[in-house]
């Protein structure tokens, strides 16, 4: 039987020249692809997460929002409703009051307009301009 | 040139803007020791080559989750002899050969015909009685007689006791010797 201590310890294998060198480069390369694949991954998946937090905020704002409108909506119209039926309980005559009295009737005549105070024309006509100028 | 420490490796790897240029150190320090424990295991240069580039883009993906539990060479080496087991289980079914007889006579057709092997008749014998052994005892012989590797530290690649692994590379001299008697 043959020792394996009679056997000089060497490497028996070859390798083509400059393959190691070329296995380094073919691994970085393969490295450097990864890396991108997974920079562009990680791109994706951010931005998939950022849509889904403003499509979370949109959802949450219409949740909050949409239904408090839509009672205040329900609360004026319902208001207004009441209001006409008042009018309508009045039976549209604007000159009646509650208790049945008939309103006096005015009467306008040209001396009438004689009497107004120009003074507060004058004023509220400064007043408008002035608040014309704001808007 | 100073020899490349593993820790500089390490530090290097955990840090997002150094990570490439530490994988980089890796594969200059290991890219030979991966490629040879890699083709004692699997004989041809071809499948040899496969096997390091996938081991190499296993370790660049796995590297954050070492532990230190063993030394980096011995992860390394674990992750050599798992792909490289992995790789031999699926090419014997692809060759389909069932008899010891068929695979004989495969491994000295594939040892003779090699390009890139020493043309020394001893080696190449050897190469033979080592291509001969089961996948999992040359392993343990190719670990322990080229690498010199401890028995303790061998423990950590395939699990159970050093007595057990001793045994094992006892029993693959033995089956290497009469080979190498034989011819």
């Amino acid at each position: 039987m043959k020792s394996l201590d009679e056997i000089k310890k060497e490497n028996p294998f070859l390798v083509p020249d400059g393959y190691f060198d070329q296995l380094e480069s073919e691994v970085m390369s393969k490295v450097r692809l990864e890396q991108k694949k997974n920079h562009r991954r990680r791109i994706y998946t951010i931005s998939v997460a950022a849509a889904a937090v403003v499509a979370l905020l949109v959802a949450i704002n219409v949740w909050i929002f949409l239904p408090e409108n839509n009672s205040q909506n329900t609360e004026l119209a319902e208001e207004g409703s009441n209001n006409s039926n008042i009018l309508l309980a009045s039976g549209g005559d604007y000159g009646v009051l509650s208790n049945g009295e008939a309103l006096p009737a005015v009467d306008f005549e040209d001396s009438d307009l004689d009497n107004v105070d120009y003074q507060i024309l004058d004023y509220y006509s400064d007043e408008m301009s002035q608040l014309d100028l704001l808007y | 040139m100073e020899p490349i420490k593993d820790q500089d490796i390490l530090d290097l790897f955990g840090q997002e803007k150094t990570k490439e240029q530490g994988f980089n150190l890796l594969v200059k320090k290991y890219k030979q020791e991966i490629y040879y424990s890699i083709r004692h295991l699997v004989f041809s240069h071809e499948d040899a080559n496969d096997i390091s580039q996938n081991v190499l883009i296993k370790i660049w993906k796995h590297l954050d989750q070492f532990r230190g539990d063993a030394g980096l060479k011995t992860w390394i080496k674990k992750i050599c002899v798992n792909e490289s087991l992995t790789f031999l289980e699926r090419k014997k079914k692809m060759l389909n050969i069932i008899d010891e007889e068929g695979y004989n006579d495969y491994i000295t057709k594939t040892v003779a015909e090699d390009r890139f092997l020493s043309s020394d008749k001893i080696q190449q014998l050897l190469e033979q009685a080592i291509q001969l052994l089961p996948e999992k005892q040359r392993a343990v012989f190719t670990l322990r007689y080229y690498d010199e590797m401890p028995y303790e530290e061998m423990t950590k690649i395939f699990g159970g006791s050093e007595g057990g692994l001793k045994a094992s590379y006892h029993f693959a001299v033995q089956k290497v010797e009469e080979f190498l008697s034989k011819h």
